[in-house]
């Protein structure tokens, strides 16, 4: 008698730890019945490292945001924040982590395009959603099932930036310098695409290795080729370059570039030489973020770190527009929360505004990219700035 | 057209030439005095560009007196490498020091962005945005300034090395050492002079590179190029240095001008630009293995 006794006991016990633990309601990784965690791999070690911490703060304070208003279907988000050194190696290396021992649901943002591409095998055997960021078209054309892209890519940047320029000027002579890598040629690409679709040509096309910071060579061929708008799909450094030896060769040609330079750091960098340069970008600039959004940064103390220069708050708000998007898609799965269940949730997001700062984001079971659209940013160096010359729209251009 | 354009490839080479020329003569004075090939070089050139950009942008100190702190306190960083690591080092095996100068090299930038952030920064420079028009021609005054300077500063380093008493002493030192410290000369000063000075040049280097680009951790790969300037000169000269300098970067601005844009396969040729310096040094070698002013050493038996 007292050994049954003992061993209902540890039986009633084990079963109040698995209870607990939420295992005894279903075998889903990352999900028990108060808790789903998800995974924000972002750049702390490596090349990308710089866009780490404001990635993660836009992360970390839009789940403390959901967070204090109950979770979604009563489960909290435990959010896992993890380096994933942005290049493949590192990045395949985190996401195992996550997975494995973190046992994490799905992946909410995942900085690199070159990384996410890597990690794409694992994240379908282990049925894992994941969201790249610095996404290009591949990653929804022709899609996956496991992979949704909450943002503008480049290839939809690309055709826009081309599309404004024919707009100011029909008879514009466009040339382009492109980061020779997933990035730039997917720029490259959109910006082709866009010009065979307005019935022109780019004049010139001078690319250049990552890394380089030298960019004569590449404005010389611009001068030579006689172009009075450059399209610079490049990194601040790069644009920095371009900005100077614009000036320095005592030429008025107009530049446009992509998101990746509509930071208010490009003002330290450039000083008045930042003047008048323009930039595609699906975010608004900071200053025109809209009261509801900046009363929800206030409450959680960062709002007077992101609204200082020059902190990236694009950055911030990427990370935000992601998490954003993860957790319609919980909403939209309902209580039964598994891989699938999720999947279908989230191609019921539609027109979902998030905050103001971007397009509203949708999603359909045939098409993972949540918007095309964007908008023209222009710096005022003065003011240290940026403005939008051009609202927010789709290209006219097909991005499918 | 063509000719200005030449004339353009011509003045762009030359402004990162004597860039290179400067890092390079710091290299062959210090493998000169004290037999140690220096690695950190172009960390040394990185360091007194941050200096500056710590003073001119940071602390708004006017540019001048920003240059002689990046200079002076470059020059004490080189001072100070001397007399606590290579003074010990002095006469050990080449790979001994040649693995303490990497080391070194990665300790400066992981120091450097420790102190400053590995990102990009702009030197405040009264020379950034302007130009100067001759003609149909357009020169950037830094680009010009940079050329006129390293000239200045070539010319004052003859004089010094072959009139003052300690340049004289140094080039003693250089050549012989051992025959220098029989003479009376103080070796181990002369080593300490030979690290100030190649750490004062690099330092300079640094700056005119930050006034022509910006300041960052990888601008110390400048260093690499430098050396093979200094080895196509050949390691035993100055005025090779020199010449080496200038020679890869006019070679790598033709490289630049004429390359970019063409393509076969996916290989972008203006990607030649980068590998231009070395192209050129392996060919000099192969001819002259003593680089061009080096000169064989002959041993009496």
């Amino acid at each position: 008698m007292k050994k049954i006794t003992i061993i209902l006991s540890l039986s009633l016990a084990m079963a109040i730890c698995l209870w607990g633990s939420g295992t005894w309601a279903e075998d889903v990784r990352g999900v028990t019945n108060n808790e789903v965690k998800l995974a924000c791999l972002v750049d702390f070690s490596g090349p990308g490292k710089y866009a780490g911490p404001p990635l993660a703060l836009g992360a970390e304070t839009y789940i403390k945001y959901v967070n204090d208003q109950g979770g979604v279907h009563g489960r909290k988000i435990n959010l896992i924040v993890e380096d994933n050194g942005i290049i493949p190696p590192t990045t395949l290396a985190a996401a195992k982590k996550v997975i494995f021992k973190d046992e994490i649901f799905a992946i909410g943002f995942n900085l690199g395009s070159s990384g996410s591409s890597a990690i794409i095998p694992l994240c379908e055997e282990n049925k894992v959603v994941m969201m790249p960021h610095g996404a290009n078209k591949r990653f929804y054309n022709p899609g996956n099932k496991w992979v949704f892209v909450p943002y503008s890519t480049q290839f939809n940047m690309g055709s826009r930036a081309v599309e404004f320029i024919l707009e100011q000027d029909p008879k514009a002579r466009i040339g382009i310098i492109y980061q020779d890598d997933d990035y730039g040629i997917d720029g490259l690409n959109g910006a082709r695409a866009a010009a065979e679709f307005m019935k022109i040509k780019l004049v010139e096309e001078a690319p250049y290795k990552i890394g380089t910071i030298d960019m004569s060579p590449q404005m010389r061929m611009m001068k030579e080729a006689n172009v009075d708008w450059i399209l610079a799909w490049t990194y601040l450094p790069q644009t920095g370059g371009i900005m100077k030896e614009k000036v320095g060769m005592n030429w008025d040609v107009k530049v446009i570039g992509a998101n990746t330079t509509a930071y208010r750091q490009i003002f330290p960098i450039l000083g008045d030489l930042a003047e008048g340069y323009m930039a595609v970008t699906p975010y608004v600039p900071w200053e025109d973020t809209p009261q509801r959004t900046q009363d929800i940064l206030q409450k959680y103390g960062v709002l007077e770190k992101v609204g200082t220069s020059p902190f990236p708050a694009p950055m911030f708000f990427g990370a935000w527009t992601y998490f954003a998007a993860m957790v319609e898609g919980l909403k939209q799965a309902g209580p039964n929360l598994t891989p699938e269940t999720f999947v279908k949730g989230l191609e019921k997001v539609t027109n979902l505004d998030v905050g103001g700062m971007c397009p509203n984001v949708t999603f359909t079971p045939k098409r993972h990219v949540g918007y095309f659209s964007s908008l023209v940013v222009k710096a005022d160096a003065k003011n240290q700035r940026f403005h939008t010359i051009s609202p927010i729209k789709d290209p006219k251009t097909p991005q499918d | 057209m063509i000719m200005e354009k030449i004339i353009d490839i011509i003045f762009s080479g030359l402004s990162m030439g004597a860039i290179y020329a400067l890092v390079a003569l710091g290299f062959v004075l210090i493998f000169k005095s004290t037999g140690i090939l220096n690695f950190a070089q172009g960390e040394l050139c990185m360091v007194g560009a941050f200096i500056c950009y710590y003073f001119a942008t940071l602390l708004n100190v006017p540019y001048l007196i920003s240059i002689l702190m990046a200079i002076a306190l470059g020059a004490m960083l080189g001072a100070l490498i001397d007399v606590l690591i290579f003074r010990r080092l002095v006469g050990e095996p080449i790979y001994a020091t040649i693995m303490v100068t990497i080391g070194l090299a990665s300790i400066l930038v992981a120091l450097t962005g420790l102190i400053w952030g590995h990102d990009t920064y702009s030197i405040r420079s009264p020379f950034i945005g302007k130009t100067i028009v001759a003609g149909k021609m357009v020169f950037a005054q830094a680009s010009l300034a940079t050329i006129v300077v390293s000239i200045v500063l070539f010319i004052l380093f003859i004089v010094f090395f072959n009139r003052s008493l300690l340049g004289v002493a140094l080039k003693g030192t250089a050549e012989d050492s051992d025959t220098a410290g029989l003479m009376g000369i103080n070796v181990k000063k002369m080593h300490m002079l030979a690290w100030t000075i190649g750490a004062l040049v690099a330092g300079v280097a640094g700056i005119f590179l930050a006034e022509q680009s910006f300041v960052h951790t990888g601008m110390s790969h400048t260093g690499i190029k430098a050396m093979s300037a200094a080895i196509l000169g050949g390691m035993e000269s100055l005025g090779g240095a020199i010449i080496g300098g200038i020679i890869v970067g006019v070679v790598e601005s033709f490289a630049a001008s004429y390359l970019s844009g063409l393509e076969m396969g996916g290989f972008h040729f203006g990607d030649i630009k980068d590998v231009a310096a070395f192209a050129i040094m392996i060919l000099v070698l192969m001819i002259r293995p003593h680089g061009i002013f080096g000169k064989k050493e002959v041993e009496r038996v």
